[in-house]
C-alpha cells in the first residue's frame, strides 16, 4: 500500500477543510416542500381508477351470480322466444337469490320451513310440469307466459315468506297458524 | 433521524444537513475545484436528497447514500463545463516512465494537508475527479468506472497517473 494513500487514510478528516457558508441552509430549506404528507396505508390503494375496476367487477360478479346459472338452465326457453326467454331468465334468477335467502333464514326456524316448502312445493311441481311440456306442447309462448307467471308467484310467496320469517326472528311468538294462503295456486292448477 | 426526515420534519433535516454538509462540501470543492461552484452543487444534492428521501432504503448508510448523490452532481456540473474528463492522448508508457520518480516522491514523510491539497488544485480536471474518487471518497475502480462511463482499466491508469502528476507537482513546489 502506497504511503499517500496511508497518510491521507489516517488524516482523512483534515483534508475537509472548507466549511459551508451561512446561507446555504437556508436556500436549501427554501426549496423544500414544507411538510411531505405521508399518504396512509388506504390512500396508496385508493386510486380512482382502481376503485372503478373493483366496482365494475363487483357488478360483474354480481350479474353473472344472479343470472348466469338460470340463462344456461333455460337456453331452451332463450332460443324459442328471446322476448320471453329474457323475461324468464330474469325471473328464475331473482326466485333462485330469494331462495337461497330464504333457506339461511329457515335453518333457524325448521317447523315455519316445512310449511313454506309445502307452499313453494305446488308452484316448484307446476313449473317443472310446464318446463317438461314446453318441447311438446304447440303453443310454446303460452307455456312460456305460464312459466313466468308461475315464477312471479313463486316470487310473491318468497317475499311473504321472507317477511314471516324476518318478524318471527324479532318477535319470536307462538304461532298458530304460519302457513301462506296462496289462492293462486288453485286457479293456476286450472289452465294447465 | 432519516425516518423523520421523509415525513419533511424540518428539524431533522437540519439535524443531517449539519452532519454531513461539511464533508460533502469538501468533496464537491476537490473534484470541482472552484468553491462557489462547490456550495451550488451542495446546496442542489440536498434538495434533491430530501426530496427523494422516501426512496432510500436502509441499506447503505444515509452518507454514503447521499454522497453518491454529491459525486453524481458533482460529475455532472463538471460534464456541463465540457471538459474532459478523461484524458486519452497519453499511452500506457507515461505511467512507467514515471514511476520512478513517484516512488522517490513517496520516500518523503513530511507530507503536508495543506501541499497535497494546493497539488490537488493544479491536478487538471480529469486526473482531480478519478484521485478525489479513489482517494478520498473510498471508491473502488468499478465503481469509477461505472459513475464515469469509462473502463476500470482506464480508471486505474487514470488514478496512476494522476497520482504521479501530484506527486511530481507537490516535488516541484518542494525544491
Amino acid at each position: 500500500m502506497s504511503k499517500l494513500e496511508d497518510f491521507v487514510r489516517e488524516n482523512r478528516e483534515e483534508f475537509d477543510s472548507h466549511i459551508p457558508s451561512d446561507g446555504i441552509w437556508e436556500n436549501i430549506a427554501r426549496q423544500l416542500p414544507l411538510r411531505v404528507k405521508e399518504r396512509p396505508f388506504w390512500a396508496t390503494w385508493f386510486r380512482p381508477g382502481i376503485a372503478a375496476s373493483v366496482v365494475l367487477l363487483v357488478a360483474l360478479g354480481y350479474t353473472i351470480g344472479k343470472y348466469g346459472r338460470s340463462v344456461a338452465e333455460n337456453q331452451e326457453a332463450l332460443k324459442l322466444s328471446p322476448k320471453y326467454g329474457a323475461e324468464l331468465v330474469r325471473f328464475a334468477g331473482e326466485v333462485k337469490v330469494k331462495k337461497e335467502r330464504m333457506e339461511r333464514l329457515e335453518s333457524g326456524n325448521p317447523e315455519l320451513a316445512r310449511v313454506f316448502e309445502t307452499d313453494l312445493g305446488m308452484l316448484n311441481e307446476n313449473y317443472e310440469q310446464l318446463k317438461n311440456s314446453l318441447s311438446r306442447n304447440p303453443n310454446q309462448e303460452e307455456i312460456l307466459k305460464l312459466m313466468i307467471q308461475n315464477l312471479q308467484w313463486q316470487q310473491e310467496m318468497l317475499d311473504r315468506q321472507l317477511k314471516v320469517l324476518h318478524e318471527e326472528k324479532r318477535n319470536p311468538l307462538p304461532r298458530k297458524n304460519t302457513e301462506v294462503k296462496n289462492r293462486k295456486n288453485d286457479k293456476y292448477n286450472e289452465i294447465v | 433521524m432519516v425516518e423523520r426526515c421523509k415525513q419533511g420534519d424540518r428539524k431533522a433535516q437540519y439535524e443531517l444537513y449539519k452532519l454531513y454538509s461539511r464533508a460533502m462540501l469538501n468533496t464537491c470543492v476537490r473534484m470541482l475545484n472552484h468553491e462557489g461552484e462547490a456550495e451550488d452543487v451542495l446546496q442542489d444534492a440536498f434538495v434533491d436528497a430530501f426530496m427523494k428521501i422516501g426512496t432510500f432504503r436502509q441499506e447503505a448508510s444515509f452518507g454514503l447514500w447521499l454522497k453518491q448523490i454529491v459525486v453524481n452532481k458533482a460529475i455532472n456540473h463538471l460534464r456541463t463545463r465540457r471538459l474532459e474528463l478523461v484524458d486519452m492522448e497519453d499511452n500506457a508508457n507515461h505511467i512507467e516512465d514515471s514511476s520512478p520518480e513517484k516512488d522517490v516522491e513517496e520516500d518523503e514523510q513530511n507530507w503536508q494537508i495543506e501541499r497535497i491539497n494546493r497539488a490537488m488544485e493544479k491536478l487538471p480536471d480529469g486526473y482531480r475527479v478519478v484521485l478525489t474518487m479513489y482517494l478520498f471518497e473510498g471508491y473502488d475502480h468499478e465503481e469509477i468506472a461505472q459513475v464515469l462511463g469509462i473502463s476500470e482499466s482506464t480508471s486505474r491508469t487514470q488514478y496512476m497517473r494522476a497520482k504521479s502528476k501530484l506527486l511530481q507537482i507537490m516535488g516541484g513546489k518542494n525544491e
